[in-house]
Parts: C-alpha cells; structure tokens; sequence
C-alpha cells in the first residue's frame, strides 16, 4: 500500500522528538481521521536551525510530518514558505489517494508554525 | 506469518479441500443438468446441504444455499420484507401502517445497509436499536421498541468487532410470547446473522428461538463464496436472485460446486468439537489479554464484562493509533484488523465502538485480535512482545494532551 520512503519514514522518523526552547510551536488536528501534529521551531536569523515534530495518526500521517521537517530544517523562512502538500506528497514517492490528506495536514502544521513566527516578529 | 485475523476469514482446512477438489477437476458438471456429469454434481451439493440440515437439526428444505454471510443476509431481509409487503398490498390493507422492521447499529454492514436501502425505498418503517456501553442489545431495549406494526427483527449472534454474544435466545422467547398474542398473518419474523458463532455456539433454531439464520463457510476454515440462510418451515420469502428454480427460486444461478461441498465438508467437522475449540481459543485469548494487561499500560478491553465468543478481543491502545499499530505488527509477521478511521476507506472509526459510546480518539486506537486453530502460546508471546515495542514507539512520537 505505501511507498518504501513512507515505510522508512515510519520505521525511522527523522526529527521526531520535542525541543527545549522552541522559537515557535504548533499544533494542528484534523477531525476526519483524528490526525494530530504538532511541530517546534528554532529560527536564528531568518533560518530554521531545528525542527521537530510529534503526530498522533497512521503511518503516512507519521511520514509526512518527518519528510516535512527534513525538508525545511536548514533552510530560509523564505525557502520554507514555498513548500506545500504536492512537494511533500512527491517526496515521499507518492501517497495513496485516501491518505493524501495527511501532506495536507503536515503543510498546514508548518504553515501555522510560520504564521505565528511572523505575527510575532511583527509584534516585536 | 502469525495470523490473528480469524474473524476476518480463515485458511481452508486440508480435508475440506481434499474434498472440493474432484469438482474444480473431474466432476465440473452443472447440478441442473440431466446427464451423469450433472447428476453427479447434485447429489454432491445434495449431500452437502444434508449435512449442513443435521448440523441445525433441521429439514433440507430448510436450508437455502448463497453466495456467502452477506447474500444470507440479504436473502433475509430482502427476501422477507419484499414477500410481506406484497402479501399487505393484496390483502388491499389500506388503512395498515407501513410494516416495522427493528435491526441494530451494531450488525454486519450487510445487514444494517440492507436495513437503509428497505427503509429508503420507502414501504417499511425501520428502527436501529443503540447497544450498552459493552456493546449488547438488550431484550428489553428490543421491548420497548416492538410495536403492532414490526413484522422482522434482525440482531446478530455475536458481533464481529468485539465478539460480544447477543442475548438472542432471550430475545427470541420474547418475540415468541408477543406472537403467541397474535394473529399468525401479522407475526414477526426474527433473523440472527450467526456468522461470527457457529464454531462456538449452539447454533440450533430452537435453542436459539430465531426464525432464521445466516452463516457463512469461510469463517469456520471452509472455502470463500459459500453460505446458508437457515429457515424455519414455511418462512416466507421473495427471491433474491431471480432466474431458474436453483434453490427453489429464492438464489437462482448455477451453483458454486466446488464451495457449497466445502461448506458440508467444514460445518460437518465442527460436530462433536466445539466444546474443544472454544476451549483452545479461550485459553490463548484470555492468556493474550493477561500478558497484555501485565506489560502495557493503558489499554482498555472492550466487552471485557460480558460474554464473548471465545477468541475475540478488541483492544483499544490510548494514544497509539490503529492503523500504525497494525502496519507495525504486519511488518512483524503478525496479521491483526483495527476499527480506526484511518484504515477504513470512509475514514470513520468503526462504528461499532462508537455507537457503544467510545469516544472517537480512543476508538482510533482500537485492534482487533482474533484467535483460531492454527494459533498457540509461542505466537501469542511474540505479539505480546512486538506490541509492547510498538505501543511504546508510537506513544512516544504522539504529542502529549
């Protein structure tokens, strides 16, 4: 059923964990099958020096939030910005049709991270 | 590979296949046919629907052959509801209320979508009984929701998720006593879809006061694609397949040889065994329930208070999901079945547990365990084992509340 990236991603998910610190923190749940992510953040200087996640769900919904902070940890908030649930579907070798609702869920986990990173500089 | 899906299906039993096999090879002629070949195959399902009548202690009259538990089902429902509701429009019952069909949310979906496309045709009234918080439809839940109108009730055996026993010999005398009250034109019908019970239980129309039964071959290590609708005499029925007169017009189609002498073959061999089997599945199940209770915490048992067919256990692990957890013990070897949303392909949880009043997060986290014959103490261990690996990895990625 699922892609030897999913299954490796499950097996051995990358940055799974919580952090110390983090500059920012969010948490997103999606009622339709119960998925909860949540992903912390250590920015420095416009760039994401760390990334961690923690997910309550199925296999992919594990994957995508582990490819996800792979994919972002190390790089600009600009570069950051410009992943979304098609890039993150295709790194992962592709996710069945029923389950593609986990890259959008993983998406909007760092969307709403980055968001109240934004919302807060501004404040300040 | 350590199968713990025996719910879901079992593996054909050696003997059974030995049997079925002259008629995918040698013996291929259709039953209806008035040559040797095709005699040959009559006699063959003829003397599987014999055995299949003295298992039930019945009449082979009363034995109608389908294509599984599902097309029993149908068969059942179907077949009852559209011959009473033709038998009310010729009697011209004008003033008759529409007729009562009373089911429960907790059957087979082959029978609760059944029940739905009856009710939405518009010529039946249907009610859904809730269960109790450990997952049995009571007889007096069933009390209060009989009224002049119910003509059918159907309540399953045993429930396939939490394998909790329904108390349906209870519930049959009850409907027995309202029929004995009644005119025998406006009595109610009562089906049990036993296809979870019949390795386990007493199966038997009259110990089970039903009406009518389904069963299906594949759940007791016989072949898939073969059933039995198990009726009393005269029960009332409109066909379901309609073509030739194959089982007196009610499953028309040329039969499935092969699978229905498997079905005789496998429902002869539980005769004089079911205690023993029962036995063996108890002792493995509640050892498994034991072991898990000991070395992972935070697990609830569902239906754990009331009786259970004996190798069903249906486990929810808080703050693990399901289908995680039953990817993680399929790349171990072991081979179980979850009620979480995101296994399923209308990603809900099993509605089973839902309707049971499980909550929906907890529900996510159910598996289903099923024990069966080929299973001992070594397998359970190592599920114990790679459970605990898994439920620990996986409560460990989960955020906390």
């Amino acid at each position: 059923m699922y892609s030897e990236k999913i299954i490796n991603h499950f097996k051995n998910p990358k940055n799974m964990g919580k952090m110390e610190n983090p500059t920012v923190k969010a948490r997103v749940g999606n009622k339709i099958c119960g998925d909860v992510m949540e992903v912390t953040l250590k920015i420095k200087d416009g760039v994401i020096t760390d990334a961690k996640f923690q997910a309550f769900g199925c296999a992919p919904a594990i994957a995508t939030c582990s490819i996800m902070t792979q994919m972002i940890k190390g790089e600009k908030l600009k570069e950051a910005r410009k992943i979304n649930p098609e890039k993150i579907d295709k790194s992962l070798g592709g996710l069945p049709e029923v389950k593609k609702h986990c890259a959008n869920l993983a998406f909007e986990t760092l969307e709403k991270a980055l968001n109240k990173h934004k919302q807060g500089s501004e404040k300040s | 590979m350590i199968y713990l899906d025996h719910s879901a299906t079992t593996p054909l039993d050696r003997q059974v296949l030995d049997e079925m096999r002259p008629y995918f090879e040698k013996k291929y002629g259709n039953p209806s046919s008035k040559h040797q070949l095709g005699e040959e195959a009559e006699k063959a399902i003829e003397k599987s629907r014999q055995r299949v009548a003295d298992f039930f202690n019945t009449k082979k009259d009363n034995v109608t052959f389908t294509a599984g538990g599902s097309q029993a089902n149908n068969l059942a429902l179907r077949g009852l509801t559209t011959k009473i509701a033709k038998d009310n429009s010729s009697a011209n019952n004008k003033d008759e209320k529409k007729p009562h069909l009373i089911t429960s949310q907790i059957e087979h979906s082959s029978v609760l979508n059944t029940a739905k496309l009856i009710e939405e045709n518009g010529q039946w009234v249907v009610s859904y009984l809730e269960p109790s918080k450990n997952g049995l439809i009571t007889a007096e839940s069933l009390r209060s929701e009989i009224k002049d109108s119910t003509r059918v009730v159907s309540l399953m055996l045993a429930n396939n998720e939490t394998g909790a026993i329904q108390p349906i010999s209870q519930i049959g005398k009850l409907i027995e006593e309202i029929n004995k009250k009644r005119d025998s034109k406006d009595r109610i019908y009562f089906h049990t879809d036993a296809v979870q019970a019949i390795e386990y239980l007493d199966c038997r129309l009259d110990h089970l006061k039903t009406g009518m039964l389904s069963l299906s071959a594949h759940k007791f290590y016989g072949p898939k694609g073969a059933g039995a609708l198990i009726t009393q005499d005269n029960t009332p029925l409109s066909p379901l397949i309609s073509g030739g007169s194959q089982e007196q017009g009610l499953i028309a189609g040329t039969e499935n040889v092969p699978a229905l002498v498997g079905l005789g073959k496998a429902i002869e061999s539980i005769n004089g065994k079911r205690k023993k089997i029962s036995k063996q599945a108890k002792k493995l199940r509640n050892y498994f329930e034991n072991q898990l209770q000991k070395k992972i915490k935070d697990i609830e048992i569902n239906s754990k208070s009331v009786s259970r067919l004996p190798g069903s256990s249906n486990v929810l692990f808080l703050n693990a999901e399901g289908e995680a957890i039953l990817l993680s013990l399929d790349m171990a070897g072991i081979a179980v079945s979850t009620g979480s949303a995101c296994a399923s392909k209308n990603l809900k949880p099993s509605r089973v547990l839902l309707a049971m009043g499980v909550p929906p997060e907890k529900a996510q986290s159910a598996i289903r365990f099923s024990f069966g014959k080929g299973n001992n103490k070594k397998q359970v261990d190592k599920t114990v084992r790679e459970l605990k690996k898994i439920v620990l990895k996986l409560r460990r990625i989960s955020p906390e509340e």
